[in-house]
């Protein structure tokens, strides 16, 4: 393991690991801020640039977040997008007990690749 | 128990987070569901949200208006912001996103149509563009709005609220 890396932005905290065959990622608080992308697109650029060039797998977990606003949701669609056309692997986890993210999360299924490179998972 | 509460708020950003968290208080008084009380809450942010965005605060008197309403089966959600004729374009756009979210049958399809069209957005595109169709969708509620006395835009929306929405005590 490479030592983690926290960012943190008002109530949200995203913590990024490197591991030998992936690079966690692992959300925590509530994100409410009025342009949130401006924090968390730069993070997961470079994400998305780690795992394709080490080719590990990215794991993405929501579990931990209370709230997120709009705003917040749609960063994270445009780089499923952006993985889904290039060669990324990633796995989202949540939290299915959790109404509200299980209704955003399931939606993001239509970005799921049928060889599992791309895969949303409730847990 | 009372039925409605009003806050009066400033066009200041912060000001969402307090107002998300004491209208949670008031809902779940009223013995909703942990999940109704988040999707309810998130309607009320995401409203006054777009109320700060959009609203003309020129003058320091200016605030956001939110009206909470619980009846039997339904609550109501008002949300009032000031507006000047530099929200045309804002309220042409508020009132096609309403009329296109009422062409689905179903939200969920309305939401997944957006979620595929803001994925292809560059990624420095700060507009969101889904928090109305998210209130459709996971608020299972139905929006309008109309722009009333002294240019006030009143954006409503109305969430059914089932048995199981409330908590069983």
């Amino acid at each position: 393991m490479i030592k983690p890396k926290i960012y943190t932005n008002n109530y949200l905290k995203i913590q990024v690991v490197e591991y030998e065959t992936s690079i966690d990622v692992k959300w925590e608080g509530k994100s409410i801020d009025r342009e949130p992308g401006k924090f968390i697109s730069p993070i997961l650029v470079k994400v998305l640039q780690m795992a394709s060039a080490l080719n590990k797998r990215i794991i993405m977990d929501f579990q931990s977040m209370s709230y997120m606003n709009s705003s917040t949701i749609t960063p994270i669609i445009k780089i499923l997008d952006r993985a889904k056309k290039g060669m990324t692997k990633i796995t989202i986890f949540y939290r299915k007990s959790l109404k509200w993210q299980e209704l955003n999360f399931s939606a993001l299924e239509i970005f799921r690749t049928k060889d599992n490179r791309l895969e949303i998972k409730g847990l | 128990m009372k039925k409605s509460i009003e806050f009066n708020i400033k066009p200041d950003w912060d000001e969402i987070e307090k107002i998300r968290n004491e209208s949670a208080d008031f809902l779940q008084s009223h013995k909703l569901s942990d999940d109704t009380v988040h999707s309810l809450s998130m309607i009320i942010s995401e409203l006054i949200e777009n109320g700060i965005k959009y609203g003309n605060f020129k003058m320091l008197e200016n605030k956001v208006v939110v009206m909470i309403n619980i009846e039997r089966n339904t609550v109501t959600i008002e949300v009032l912001n000031p507006v000047d004729e530099s929200a045309f374009k804002h309220l042409s756009r508020l009132d096609k996103t309403i009329q296109w979210i009422r062409g689905y049958q179903d939200p969920f399809e309305a939401y997944i149509e957006r979620i595929k069209e803001v994925s292809k957005k560059p990624l420095n595109d700060v507009e969101s563009g889904i928090g109305l169709v998210r209130i459709a969708y996971e608020g299972k509620a139905l929006l309008d709005f109309f722009v009333g006395e002294n240019n006030m835009l009143n954006v409503s929306v109305v969430s059914n609220i089932e048995g199981e929405d409330r908590n069983v005590s």
